[in-house]
């Protein structure tokens, strides 16, 4: 059967997914698992994944002209095929949820339905008043990826923090104060700090 | 015993679905819509940075600075969640002299230090989304400073804790970027 998962727009009909399907067969690469289409990865989940992996594999450059490119900025250039890509990349890393979960017994099913339908039903209620939206496993572990990429991000330019911070922008402060001077922190406080001119990134 | 049973089941069922009804209809406020646009699940990664750049320092910007030194420190020494967060909510009361540059990445450390504080509280992570998500608004332009890139993963975790994958998703994409412009500020 031949298949993809095409986040973007899905109802584009299948002569985009056949030539999809056709470039990854020329391509020699496996086709997508059907299963994933119905299964619990909607269609927001998807693109959210298809987002974030987008951005791990592709770190924002900071350009001579002073913007920002790549990064979830150029995920909306992304052609159909490069999407599919992405998506199945992202499946691969979550291969506990690509399998389907085998119907629950027939006796369970009622309560099942109920629990379901009342957890639908908090969703917007929730939503009104956190703006929180419904996790899947997908999503989960895209965004955690993402956090650990963040804080690494933050771990590679070292620099004080809370007490230690305040102390040394007070000591330099303090100095610039007896001189009389009015300048940029950067220099005087050490790495983590802001020099440069504003820097405008769009997503 | 059987009869018994499967009636139960339509009025659990039944229950439920008068539940649903009613709960599908308050949740379903116009104005809500209207508050949420399309993008609302979509992260929002936007980032806009300025430099920090200070005025003239003046003994009212120094008294300010060691202040909220102070604060770091009494919070330091507490003990429990409740002194400590006591402490920071101080610091963060504290009236900012004018144009005092340094004061917005003091206050960025602060409530951020008070949304780590904040979390393991069952309720704390609300608390702490209220405080930081303005503050990190991505409408706002931040501090081009490691203390932002900061706020933004804790804000990440807290989102995280709160199941808002988007938030989570956005915050964590923009403490990358802040950091990038930054190393890229600091090889300059």
């Amino acid at each position: 059967m031949t298949t993809d998962h095409n986040t973007r727009a899905p109802g584009e009909g299948n002569d985009e997914r056949s030539r999809i399907a056709a470039e990854l067969r020329a391509l020699g690469e496996p086709e997508f698992d059907p299963v994933l289409e119905a299964g619990p990865f909607g269609a927001w989940a998807g693109d959210a994944a298809v987002r974030t992996a987008f951005v791990l594999a592709h770190p924002p450059v900071l350009h001579a002209d002073g913007f920002l490119r790549g990064g979830l900025g150029d995920v909306d250039a992304l052609g159909e095929l490069e999407r599919h890509r992405v998506w199945r990349k992202v499946v691969a890393r979550s291969g506990a949820a690509a399998h389907p979960v085998p119907s629950p017994p027939t006796w369970r099913a009622t309560w099942v339905a109920i629990a379901t339908a009342a957890g639908l039903a908090l969703v917007p209620m929730l939503s009104s008043h956190r703006g929180l939206q419904p996790s899947t496993p997908a999503s989960r572990a895209t965004t955690a990826a993402l956090g650990v990429q963040a804080r690494e991000a933050l771990g590679g330019v070292p620099g004080a923090q809370d007490g230690a911070l305040a102390g040394r922008i007070a000591a330099e402060y303090s100095s610039r104060l007896a001189s009389g001077s009015a300048s940029g922190r950067g220099a005087a406080v050490g790495p983590g700090d802001a020099r440069g001119p504003a820097v405008e990134g769009e997503r | 015993m059987r009869r018994r049973s499967g009636w139960s089941q339509r009025v659990v069922l039944g229950a439920a679905i008068a539940t649903l009804g009613i709960a599908t209809l308050g949740g379903c406020d116009p104005q809500d819509d209207d508050a949420r646009d399309g993008d609302a699940a979509v992260p929002d990664a936007r980032v806009t940075t300025h430099p920090v750049r200070s005025a003239t320092p003046t003994r009212e910007g120094l008294a300010y600075i060691e202040g909220v030194a102070r604060i770091h420190g009494e919070a330091d020494l507490a003990d429990d969640i409740d002194t400590r967060a006591a402490a920071l909510r101080r610091g963060l009361a504290l009236p900012v002299p004018a144009e005092l540059a340094e004061a917005e990445i003091l206050r960025l450390e602060l409530a951020t230090r008070l949304g780590e504080t904040l979390a393991p509280r069952p309720e704390g992570v609300a608390v702490a989304l209220d405080l930081l998500e303005p503050m990190l608004d991505p409408e706002r332009s931040l501090p081009l400073d490691r203390a932002s890139a900061r706020a933004l993963v804790t804000l990440g975790d807290l989102a995280t804790s709160a199941g808002d994958d988007a938030l989570a998703v956005g915050s964590y994409a923009r403490a990358i970027r802040v950091m990038s412009s930054l190393r890229k500020e600091l090889e300059r």
